[in-house]
């Protein structure tokens, strides 16, 4: 069973070297983003140090859109029919989705490791311990958002449809979290739902583990993207389980 | 369930001679039903042919099988384990070469192929051997490193049913093995799966192709229409149909009346023509009775010219049972 969660793990990790191109971009993306948005917005802003609070935000939303990919690598695969052939392998399916939600989060976590040693080299390392704990928190955050994507492509049965829906939760999830503004800034009807929002919780965790301005409390804030995550892949096992088998891919 | 309670679940299930027993089994898309109550039984070790026109429910029978698909009613026993209760258990004994090549498009043949084999259990060295040598087989070892994207159809059929024998598993299912692959591969490939048959493995040979199921299958099941209308050896099938072999005499000076009546007497034969010098008989197993025929024509000082002989053909058993023509109904 192990070998076949490892297989499945090293499977998903292994297709980052496939997406090199997407990779350069978003990583590109990243550092645009920070030395021009973020460097000139945080001259208009009263946050202290908003530069420092919006590159580890931004690096957390760029987590957030690349474990996600793992949903479009499954509607894919549907679309190749080769869903059919993962699921006629001697893997029992619980061992095949849980591979799949840790290999897209190391994955993902892999994939955004140059943007990640940027928010260091631009924040600096204070506390390395304290670093490594809220990047625990990080690789939670990966498995969970992998769950994620992988119950929604699996509920939806179309490639078409998880499109529009994941570009409508990423409006929504990353504007309703701290990853940009902090919730004491907030309106009560949006610091109501970024308070719940895994995004806030990872955003919080990395900017604590990164000693700069945070809110919250860091267990909390750990053990909510830890219930996330099984939240996630256990709701993932059981779609993927009930709706991929029986075909209907659209 | 523990390993003991296993041993015995199975061999209280489990007739030694049936490799799969399906029952009832069936399958509804919607409204539409796609298998209808399907019974069957597939011994060990045959070469069992699947034999119907696209569309008749062969893949989604076979889907069902491989726990791909969940049925709709019925169930379906393979080597006693119910595919319903025991799908792990079912897919560690079953392996299937899909009909359209299940490759992910970036990936080459190589790398789809001893991922394959580690999730089979072959480690390290053994792993790459094996791919090695079933790729060397299938004519592929050189087009290993190409992208699944570039490969021809027939190259990637080849990868798709790689995994097969590599798999080595106790139920062998191929979809249409050998649809795209040049006549050369197709006896290449016939002769890896009477091969693997051989090793000890149970086919099942999904084909829409008259001669692939003729010349491999120990047993064939046509399904039509989502139903199995008939199951049984080739020659049993084609002798099930009355008057099926057509044996064509040609004699000097044509025959009395009397000699045709004796003919007609054959209990195997149905009708008898005579047209100018030659006699066309209509009849069931024209192996054997064909001796018997040229001995009687002889002995009565008939001169015998020539002798033709013409078997059904499948196409003739579905003919048969189905009204319909297989190659009309693709």
């Amino acid at each position: 069973m192990l070998d076949h969660l490892l297989l499945v793990i090293e499977r998903d990790v292994r297709m980052i070297i496939q997406y090199k191109l997407f990779l350069i971009i978003r990583w590109l993306w990243y550092f645009l983003q920070v030395t021009i948005f973020g460097l000139a917005i945080s001259y208009l802003v009263v946050v202290e140090n908003y530069l420092f609070y919006y590159a580890a935000g931004i690096y957390v939303a760029t987590l957030y859109s690349t474990a996600m990919f793992v949903a479009f690598d499954i509607s894919e695969e549907a679309e190749h029919g080769f869903v059919d052939y993962l699921l006629s392998l001697p893997i029992d399916r619980r061992v095949l989705i849980v591979g799949r939600a840790i290999g897209g989060g190391i994955r993902s976590f892999l994939a955004t490791i140059p943007p990640l040693l940027f928010t260091l080299y631009l924040i600096g390392v204070r506390d390395i311990p304290i670093l490594i704990e809220a990047s625990i928190g990080l690789l939670l955050l990966s498995f969970g958002v992998a769950g994620l994507g992988i119950s929604i492509v699996s509920f939806l049965k179309s490639g078409d449809k998880t499109d529009i829906l994941l570009g409508a939760i990423d409006a929504f999830i990353i504007r309703l979290s701290t990853v940009f503004y902090p919730k004491a800034f907030m309106p009560p009807f949006y610091s109501a739902p970024a308070a719940v929002n895994p995004l806030t919780h990872a955003a919080e965790l990395f900017r604590w583990g990164l000693g700069i301005q945070s809110e919250g409390d860091p267990i909390f804030s750990f053990i909510v993207l830890l219930a996330f995550m099984i939240a996630m892949t256990t709701t993932g096992i059981y779609l993927y389980e009930r709706r991929m088998e029986g075909g209907g891919w659209t | 369930m523990t390993i003991l309670q296993e041993i015995v679940f199975v061999v209280v299930n489990m007739d030694r001679d049936i490799a799969i027993k399906v029952v009832g089994l069936t399958k509804y898309y919607g409204k539409f039903l796609a298998v209808d109550h399907i019974n069957l039984e597939i011994y060990d070790r045959e070469i069992f042919g699947f034999l119907g026109p696209n569309g008749a429910g062969k893949s989604t029978t076979l889907l069902m099988l491989t726990t791909v698909l969940k049925p709709s009613e019925g169930t379906a026993y393979v080597y006693g384990y119910d595919i319903r209760k025991y799908p792990d258990k079912v897919r560690s004994l079953i392996g299937i070469a899909f009909q359209d090549p299940k490759l992910f498009w970036i990936h080459t043949p190589y790398e789809i192929l001893i991922w394959h084999a580690k999730v089979c259990g072959y480690r390290g060295s053994k792993a790459r051997e094996v791919v090695r040598d079933v790729l060397s087989m299938l004519n592929m070892w050189e087009a290993r490193n190409k992208r699944a994207m570039e490969l021809s159809g027939g190259m990637r059929k080849r990868v798709e049913i790689a995994k097969v024998f590599i798999q080595k598993p106790r139920v062998a299912i191929f979809d249409e093995p050998t649809a795209q692959i040049d006549v050369t591969g197709k006896h290449m490939i016939w002769d890896m799966i009477r091969g693997l048959r051989d090793e000890g493995s149970t086919i099942i040979l999904a084909t829409n192709e008259l001669y692939e199921a003729d010349i491999l299958s120990d047993r064939i099941g046509i399904i039509y229409k989502g139903k199995i209308v008939a199951v049984g050896t080739p020659k049993e099938l084609k002798d099930t149909i009355p008057g099926g072999d057509i044996l064509e005499i040609q004699v000097e000076g044509g025959l009395s009346n009397g000699l045709l009546s004796r003919l007609e007497g054959y209990r195997e034969v149905s009708k008898v023509e005579l047209v100018d010098s030659t006699v066309k008989l209509y009849l069931n197993r024209v192996e054997e009775l064909l001796p018997q025929i040229l001995e009687d024509l002889i002995r009565n000082g008939v001169k015998v010219k020539s002798v033709n002989m013409r078997e059904p053909t499948l196409d003739d058993v579905f003919m048969h049972y189905t009204g319909a023509r297989l190659k009309e109904e693709d």
